[in-house]
């Protein structure tokens, strides 16, 4: 027997309105759709935080590159820095698009997608993957690359996919 | 005469444990009026500052450690200490895959938006919390708003019959 307490059939519970009493009248306020200049303005809002964002990323990666080109062999450090570069590209996967750089957004997300499948301790062939993905990632945000449809890109896009299938091919 | 949202008397919680995301979103409700804004960067902050009792709408991100953003849904909705179980609360977050956005509702979040957002998309999320507040509902496994759309009149272009 279940021990929910929750009612079998749908108890329907009307919303108190209390947020909407207190913030929605007909005088002061914001419309409820955007305008066109305050989205303009948030745009620029947004846009302003961009060079943080690729400063303090650019300097992350740049940390995560050394640590990954140098493993460490203690498998509790290995777990943490394999910890470290999954929260590093889930955070760049959800900051990317935001300031400009769905390009960086892509690769994070596709390192992300990896690093989820694969255990803390990665073998060579996983290194080398991830070590792919942090150098590939790095190249955009040192050459800031905004676009994501461009040549550049398709160009970045493809060695990323061929370097990764190299590392598949050389290490069986 | 058309409604209005003025923000300055809605308080808000932000739940994120990136610095500069936490920030951004801040200065975005600054922008647009909001006042009363806390953070917390993660689930025990965010509880804190939720029995402060001083909180209408939380906007969560997913990915908090140790204990997650969809952990701290859970609590609002279904823990019987917590402050108000029918609190809006948008999942903001970079788990932006449809498995997350269906486990997000199934657990009784208010609106979703995927990281990379847009200003845009996180005003309307704000607009149909404050605006369009829905009703819930309360049945075995769930407790929640109600997951069935309003269905209100749209005066753009149907793309449908654009051929787009």
């Amino acid at each position: 027997m279940s021990s929910d307490p929750r009612p079998a059939k749908p108890k329907f519970i009307p919303n108190r309105g209390e947020l909407k009493r207190k913030a929605v009248n007909f005088k002061k306020g914001m419309e409820l759709k955007l305008d066109d200049g305050m989205r303009s303005k948030l745009d620029g809002l947004v846009q302003a935080s961009a060079n943080a964002f690729l400063d303090e990323s650019a300097a992350r990666i740049k940390a995560l590159r050394e640590q990954v080109a140098n493993m460490p062999a203690d498998p509790e450090a290995r777990k943490n820095l394999v910890e470290e570069i999954r929260e590093e590209a889930f955070q760049i996967k959800g900051m990317g698009g935001l300031f400009g750089f769905p390009l960086l957004t892509e690769f994070a997300k596709s390192l992300h997608d990896f690093l989820k499948e694969t255990d803390d301790d990665l073998d060579e062939l996983q290194q080398e993957i991830v070590s792919i993905h942090v150098d590939t990632m790095y190249v955009v945000i040192a050459h800031k690359i905004a676009g994501s449809g461009g040549a550049l890109e398709a160009q970045l896009r493809a060695s990323l996919k061929a370097a990764v299938e190299k590392a598949k091919h050389k290490h069986g | 005469m058309s409604e209005k949202i003025d923000f300055s008397h809605v308080r808000f919680l932000i739940v994120d444990n990136n610095r500069l995301m936490g920030k951004l979103v801040k200065d975005i409700l600054g922008m647009l009026g909001a006042n009363q804004v806390t953070m917390a960067r993660d689930y025990d902050g965010a509880i804190t500052m939720l029995r402060s009792g001083n909180v209408d709408v939380c906007i969560t991100e997913w990915n908090l450690k140790p204990r997650s953003g969809l952990e701290l849904l859970d609590f609002i909705r279904n823990d019987a200490t917590s402050p108000d179980r029918m609190l809006p609360i948008i999942m903001l977050t970079a788990n932006s895959e449809m498995e997350y956005v269906v486990e997000s509702r199934d657990k009784g979040v208010t609106e979703f938006l995927a990281k990379p957002f847009t200003a845009d998309g996180l005003y309307r999320r704000l607009v149909m919390v404050i605006a369009r507040p829905r009703d819930f509902v309360s049945v075995k496994g769930y407790f929640g708003p109600d997951r069935r759309r309003q269905q209100l009149p749209f005066d753009g272009p149907d793309r449908r019959d654009s051929g787009n």
